[in-house]
């Protein structure tokens, strides 16, 4: 059985659900080389079970030494189905600790999907597979912590529907969240918020597995 | 009694020569290995392949003598003694080689994967090799073995024999070899097994083999995946699918081939 860990984090500054707690779950106990396609679906099933509730998630791939293009394809389209399941609200889906190999695999299953991802880089989160523009908008993001659709768009001197739109596409990715804003005085308007290196802290774990870190020397 | 000589070089895919035809009837083997003087995985896992049929499967003596070269001797030794079947035997005017460490360039010697947790197992066997020489090739063919054993326990069930693998460094290419071969029937006498093999690869684009060498490319690793079934031959390489004709061997074998340069 996956290990899987809810914790509360720092939401300090942000001012959308304080009371967030990261589903935590760990791919490792699925062992340390994850392959076939069979064995991915049964891990994908067992995250979708155990992922219900709409909080955030952070996959976590410690001590995962290596991961077939097969069951990295099911577990991204878990995570991609979990936040599309979401997708009024997003939900944000960190992958987390992958080494390099791991990382490499991904890589090739997140671009085969035409997908982006949101991940765990030292202590930063970043996406895979992302346009620069993307990218951008997401540290953007990262920095205003909570915001509106204008705020980010003024502060990235762009248009306010250029900026709804990279939010929309950085909804799917799983690295943005939103949520109707109680203080809008007229029609429907969104509250974003950016995975944040607060997450990531939560995602704790070293930055690659000690096998696969020592083989780079 | 049947005999089966080996020849001096039993490297690359013409030892696949060597995977015994199904449906021979039981008979005590001799082995004879004088001549040997070059083996790597490929040869490897077709003569455990043969051992797996004639002395496991058929609970037929298998008698095999030592090649006159030493060297050959140790290292074929060395391949074959792992979980090896109790019918094996030693010729009477053969004995085993010196104790010392294991050839180098044997990674896995052959072994029997007769299910996804024993593949696993292998490929921690893989991973538990000492940093300095655990290069990024060796953690790519770890990755893959439990995809070649999955592949071969699904499309070969009714094979004779468990599926066998070894893997082996090559020096003169510089190059991992991982070989897995099982005696599944598929393309047993189909004329067109190049066409039907290529076939039914492409038709599995999600597939574990293809994508473990896309994967492979896209990571720019420069990986080689061999596939042997009957007469045909269906290569992966550099990004491209290509077929061919040769001389028809038994069973199914899936190789691959990575540099260690990468």
């Amino acid at each position: 059985m996956t290990q899987v860990a809810a914790f509360a984090t720092d939401t300090k500054g942000a001012m959308l659900s304080a009371d967030h707690r990261p589903l935590h779950v760990y791919l490792r106990d699925h062992g340390h080389v994850l392959s076939t396609r069979p064995r991915g679906r049964n891990a994908a099933d067992h995250l979708r079970s155990v992922a219900d509730e709409p909080a955030d998630l952070i996959l976590d791939f410690e001590d995962v030494e290596v991961a077939s293009p097969p069951f990295l394809q099911e577990i991204v389209d878990a995570a991609h189905g979990l936040v599309l399941r979401d997708k009024d609200t997003g939900r944000i889906v960190l992958f987390a600790n992958m080494n390099e190999d791991v990382a490499e695999t991904m890589r090739y299953v997140v671009a085969k999907r035409k997908l982006s991802l949101a991940y765990r880089e030292g202590n930063r989160i970043d996406l895979l597979e992302a346009k620069p523009h993307l990218v951008q908008t997401l540290r953007t993001a990262q920095q205003l912590r909570s915001f509106t659709a204008p705020q980010l768009a003024e502060k990235l001197d762009i248009e306010n529907d250029t900026a709804t739109q990279r939010l929309k596409k950085l909804l799917e990715t799983g690295a943005v969240v939103r949520e109707p804003d109680p203080e809008a005085k007229q029609g429907i308007r969104h509250l974003y918020r950016a995975a944040t290196p607060d997450l990531a802290e939560a995602a704790g774990g070293r930055t690659g597995s000690g096998r696969a870190a020592a083989s780079r020397g | 009694m049947r005999p089966l000589s080996l020849v001096a070089d039993m490297r690359g895919e013409a030892a696949l020569s060597f995977l015994p035809e199904r449906g021979q009837p039981p008979a005590e083997t001799l082995i004879f290995a004088d001549g040997l003087t070059a083996i790597d995985a490929w040869g490897a896992a077709a003569l455990r392949t043969s051992i797996e049929l004639y002395a496991r499967r058929q609970q037929q003596q298998v008698t095999i003598g030592a090649p006159k070269d030493p060297a050959a001797w140790r290292l074929l030794y060395s391949l074959l003694e792992k979980d090896c079947p109790a019918h094996l035997r030693l010729s009477d005017d053969t004995t085993p080689p010196p104790p010392s460490r294991r050839p180098s360039a044997i990674v896995v010697p052959t072994i029997r994967a007769p299910t996804l947790e024993r593949a696993d197992e292998i490929a921690e066997v893989i991973l538990d090799i000492p940093p300095s020489r655990l290069t990024r090739a060796l953690r790519f063919v770890a990755q893959e073995v439990p995809e070649l054993v999955a592949n071969a326990l699904t499309h070969a069930d009714r094979s004779p024999t468990q599926p066998v693998l070894c893997v082996f460094y090559d020096r003169d290419e510089d190059e991992v070899q991982l070989v897995l071969c099982d005696l599944g029937a598929t393309y047993d006498g189909d004329a067109e097994a190049a066409e039907s093999l290529l076939a039914a690869v492409q038709a599995h684009p999600s597939g574990g083999l293809t994508t473990a060498v896309e994967a492979a490319a896209a990571r720019g690793i420069d990986a080689t995946l061999t596939l042997a079934a009957g007469s045909g031959r269906v290569y992966w390489r550099r990004g491209k699918w290509s077929n061919a004709s040769a001389q028809a061997v038994s069973g199914f074998t899936a190789a691959l081939t990575v540099p260690i340069a990468d």
